[in-house]
């Protein structure tokens, strides 16, 4: 027969088989093979593979009829859907290849069986993460040294300007965290227990000692899976994006499984900003969830995840009442269809072709119990001890140094025999022990049926993919952002930025709005820690704060169990206490390092013992060697007292001066003392140590308070 | 008489395991027959192969090696459930059974090891508590998970305990590697976790101490073998 097929082409593909051969390995060394008591795992992960060999390579060329795999590769760096890692950086070859070593260990299919759609996955693989990673040059992120740097400038610059800053205890980092906790777990009991609906890239460099993490949460509300009908109907959204950047903390690999690894190790607290978006295929790039302030989103993540649990709750429920072989196809659809956003972007996305299993995969079912799933499986991948996995003896494998190759060459006597087989052939019927889908798909654009949802997308070109701006690369862009297209691509990427639309294409980082300081949650927790119960207009007017943020943020710390309401008055809750413990200092690592700052502290303490003398000559009197209640009938002795505190206020405004002056809402209290002493003077006579007004001492012990917290120093007495 | 590809394999080698052995064999002798049939290799492979290697030769295969009388290990609940005459019962050591060593000076006697995932700035103290159960996880859920349980998990998944995880104070994992996903979650949820681990001698109700002040576990160490474990203690 004739060979379509050339010896660069060959040479080509068993370099990507190789490329993938080395790299799973490493994949898979960091990890043992994957058991569950839920489901049974490795039995479902080589049925879906089965699947895989049997019906990719049909779908990839339907998919490739409606777009080309490097046109998709163009749409998958503006949004965060299954087309990335580890999906079709690593699951489409890694799973194919691993069911041709399969049928190969069974005996079933030679090397050199199926070649054609071998050559044809591999070529479709390489042009889609050529495209992927068009921005950083590389094939893969293994190519690159463990990292994926896909997104272009003006994206990353939105991304910048528009996140809210965070710190460890404030609502929103404690928000933010949560909910990615929870919908990470329900994202694992969605996928069955895999990782394939989490997505990582980057990083990125946001300056010094920053850097930013792209993390994607997907397909999390009714769509594909036909178990998430019911279960999922009130989840707002099917993707959702988190950019996050840390602080002090490098990542130093991020792989094409999209795990990654940092130094010094990710923790919460490295996080320092945080944003929400979400996307697919009929979106302009990534749309912003609750981004207009701080306090939207971080309420929006508290609602999510109260939804997200609620869900998650519900579906816990439906799995734990399915059948072996319900899990079985659940675990094996999920696994097997981790590309089908391919065909979604294409428009050609069709149930049976990706919610059914091919009849050449499901005979095999009778001997996927688990042991053999998980041996078999550790045989493929871990250990290679299957016979056609082993190589001459003088072969050192990357990584192993043992003779052995997970995946196996296709030979190149071909080119000269012809005794090959170019394809497994037509998909054929399906079948599924699942519940027929009844729901619709979750889409940006509302909930859509199949039809429409496919029409849409065949219809629909994000602008900044259209053929005027597809090839307005990077490069271009380092000699040509001065001009009129420039800032036309720019601002077509810019139009739901919050702080950057119409900026266009010349801003670099340096350009870019200052963040705003972290949101004013933390300030207000501070400012009621000092208050202890009260109401917000109390603590926006010893802040300097308006009274509807303060409101907002108390509400929000509500939510967060930070914070109680108690006889309609805020009260801050041991969790709100230790979150400002935890926060105080990076919040005031500016002051505390500051000489003249704790040069003024100091001297306050000092005129501080001088004031609590006064206020004890105030409310006592010495009778005959004793201390008894002043009963203010002396006005002489009081106005003599009243005096003393005028000087010690003279003195008093030096330090409060310098306070101020480092801390510009100090001088509240300066001007709240000196209303106190002329009241003082005046007559009101309570106002020099009163209780219940904001009587001198008043306001100087909530003063004292305020500078203890700052410095981070126990009251003395 | 065509000899099957598989028969001629200069550096071939057995697998590595009894019912990779068994069924590969079986399903090799099936291909063997039907090509000393006469058998045409490009005829068979994308076509005559889905008759003859069909569902039903592979329920053939496994009914005659059950009948040898091996039982599969199972890791799913489900699978032993549906199907108990396929799988081992499995037995568990009584704690009776087991030597442990002596208290050290801090009153604590040594039960296991495992790979901690985050480092924290002191060991997790907690209530020992086997979680095996999809049921027990249900009343779990809806009872509440006791305060300061630290829950000792047989798999690496994070599904058999999604709905109740974020409520434990610590989490003990017999299985996985610090990058499985219950690592990845009890990261998330700053819930630490130890991983990989090996107890013995602990009970339900045990005052137990993980040691969540060692390093975590590396990529590296994994790759190179390097012994990099955190000792899980039993109070006495």
């Amino acid at each position: 027969m004739t060979l379509p097929i050339t010896y660069a082409q060959l040479l080509e593909t068993n370099n990507l088989v190789q490329a993938c051969n080395d790299e799973s390995y490493w994949l898979c060394v960091t990890r043992t093979v994957q058991e569950s008591k839920l489901f049974p795992v490795p039995a479902y992960m080589l049925l879906s593979y089965l699947m895989v060999y049997y019906r990719y390579p049909e779908l990839l060329r339907k998919i490739e009829t409606s777009m080309r795999a490097e046109d998709i590769g163009d749409r998958s760096r503006n949004m965060g859907i299954k087309t990335q890692a580890s999906h079709i950086a690593w699951c489409m070859p890694g799973f194919y290849l691993l069911a041709r070593e399969y049928l190969i260990s069974m005996g079933l299919i030679r090397p050199q069986d199926g070649v054609e759609d071998l050559v044809y996955l591999m070529d479709f693989w390489k042009r889609h993460q050529l495209s992927w990673h068009r921005n950083d040059g590389h094939i893969s992120n293994k190519e690159f040294g463990h990292r994926s740097q896909i997104l272009p400038e003006r994206l990353l610059q939105i991304f910048e300007a528009d996140l809210f800053e965070c710190r460890q205890g404030d609502s929103l980092h404690e928000a933010a965290m949560k909910f990615t906790a929870t919908v990470s777990q329900y994202i694992f009991l969605i996928h069955c227990e895999s990782r394939i609906g989490l997505a990582n890239t980057g990083p990125y460099k946001f300056g010094d000692n920053r850097e930013l993490l792209v993390r994607d949460f997907m397909d999390l509300s009714e769509g594909d899976y036909p178990w998430m009908d019911g279960v999922a109907t009130d989840v707002p959204y099917n993707n959702l994006t988190i950019p996050m950047v840390v602080e002090d903390c490098h990542f130093y690999l991020v792989d094409d499984w999209a795990s990654f690894e940092s130094e010094p190790e990710f923790k919460a607290e490295k996080v320092v900003s945080v944003g929400l978006y979400t996307s697919d295929t009929l979106s302009e790039g990534y749309m912003p969830v609750g981004m207009d302030s701080a306090e939207e989103l971080a309420k929006t993540f508290v609602d999510l995840n109260e939804t997200v649990k609620e869900a998650s709750a519900k579906l816990w429920k439906r799995i734990a009442g399915w059948s072996r072989e319900e899990m079985m196809d659940a675990g094996a659809l999920t696994y097997f269809s981790v590309i089908k956003d391919l065909a979604h972007v294409a428009g050609v996305y069709e149930f049976d072709d990706w919610m059914t299993i091919d009849a050449r995969a499901e005979r095999f079912r009778p001997i996927l119990n688990d042991e053999y799933g998980r041996d078999c499986l550790g045989e493929l991948l871990g250990s290679m001890t299957n016979p056609n996995q082993q190589i001459n003896e003088y072969s050192m494998m990357q990584h192993s140094n043992l003779p052995q190759r997970m995946f196996s060459h296709v030979p190149y006597s071909i080119l000269a025999d012809g005794d090959f087989t170019a394809t497994c052939g037509r998909t054929q019927a399906g079948t599924s022990h699942m519940s027929a889908k009844t729901g619709k798909y979750r889409t940006t654009r509302g909930l859509l049926d199949l039809d429409d949802y496919n029409r849409l997308a065949r219809d629909f070109t994000p602008k900044v993919c259209s053929d005027k701006f597809r090839f307005l690369d990077e490069n271009w862009v380092k000699y040509n952002y001065d001009t009129p297209l420039a800032d036309e691509l720019y601002r077509a990427e810019q139009e739901s930025s919050r702080n950057l639309q119409g900026k266009g294409a010349g801003l670099k980082r340096v350009d870019l709005p200052p963040s705003p300081p972290p949101s004013g949650d933390l300030l207000a927790l501070h400012g009621l820690a000092i208050k202890k119960m009260s109401t917000a207009d109390v603590v926006a007017d010893i802040l300097g704060l308006e009274v509807t943020d303060v409101s907002t943020a108390l509400e929000a710390a509500v939510a967060a169990q930070q914070v109680a309401i108690v006889r309609d008055a805020f009260m801050l809750k041991p969790a709100g206490q230790a979150a400002l413990d935890a926060a105080y200092p990076k919040m005031f690592a500016g002051l505390r390092a500051s000489e003249d700052f704790v040069a003024a502290y100091e001297r306050f303490e000092v005129v501080n013992n001088d004031l609590k003398q006064l206020i004890t000559d105030w409310q006592t009197l010495e009778i005959a060697g004793s201390r008894v209640p002043n009963d203010h009938s002396n006005k002489d002795y009081d106005d003599g007292i009243i005096d003393r505190l005028g000087t010690l206020h003279d003195r008093a405004e030096t330090v409060l001066d310098v306070l101020a002056l480092a801390e510009t809402r100090l001088g509240r209290y300066t001007d709240k003392l000196l209303v106190a002493l002329e009241k003082s003077e005046d007559g009101e006579t309570d106002f020099v140590s009163g209780a219940r007004v904001e009587s001198y001492h008043t306001v100087w012990f909530e003063l004292h308070e305020d500078l203890l917290r700052i410095l981070g120093q126990e009251r003395d007495e | 008489m065509v000899k099957p590809f598989f028969d001629t394999d200069k550096y071939t080698r057995e697998p590595a395991s009894p019912t990779v052995i068994a069924f590969h064999k079986a399903i090799k002798d099936l291909v063997r027959s039907h090509m000393e049939a006469g058998g045409n290799w490009n005829a068979f492979v994308f076509g005559e192969q889905e008759n003859v290697v069909n569902a039903d030769a592979l329920q053939a295969i496994e009914d005659a090696f059950l009948k040898t009388g091996y039982r599969y290990q199972g890791s799913a609940m489900i699978s032993i459930e549906e199907e108990p005459e396929k799988y081992q019962i499995l037995a568990t050591a009584t704690n009776s059974e087991i030597k442990l060593p002596p208290p050290d000076a801090n009153g604590r006697i040594l039960c296991g090891t495992g790979d901690n995932v985050v480092q924290f700035s002191e060991n997790t103290v907690g209530t020992a508590l086997y979680v095996r159960t999809s049921e027990q996880v249900l009343s779990l859920l809806e009872d509440g998970v006791p305060d300061n349980t630290i829950a000792i998990i047989d798999d690496s998944g994070g599904t058999l305990t999604a709905p109740v995880l974020e409520y434990f104070k610590g989490v003990v994992c017999m299985g996985g590697t610090v990058r499985s996903h219950l690592g990845i979650l009890c990261r998330e949820y700053g819930i630490p976790c130890l991983m990989n681990s090996g107890v013995a001698g602990i009970e339900d109700g045990d005052a137990v101490e993980m040691e969540t002040s060692a390093a975590a576990k590396t990529a590296e160490a994994y790759q190179k073998n390097i012994e990099m474990t955190a000792n899980i203690w039993k109070q006495c």
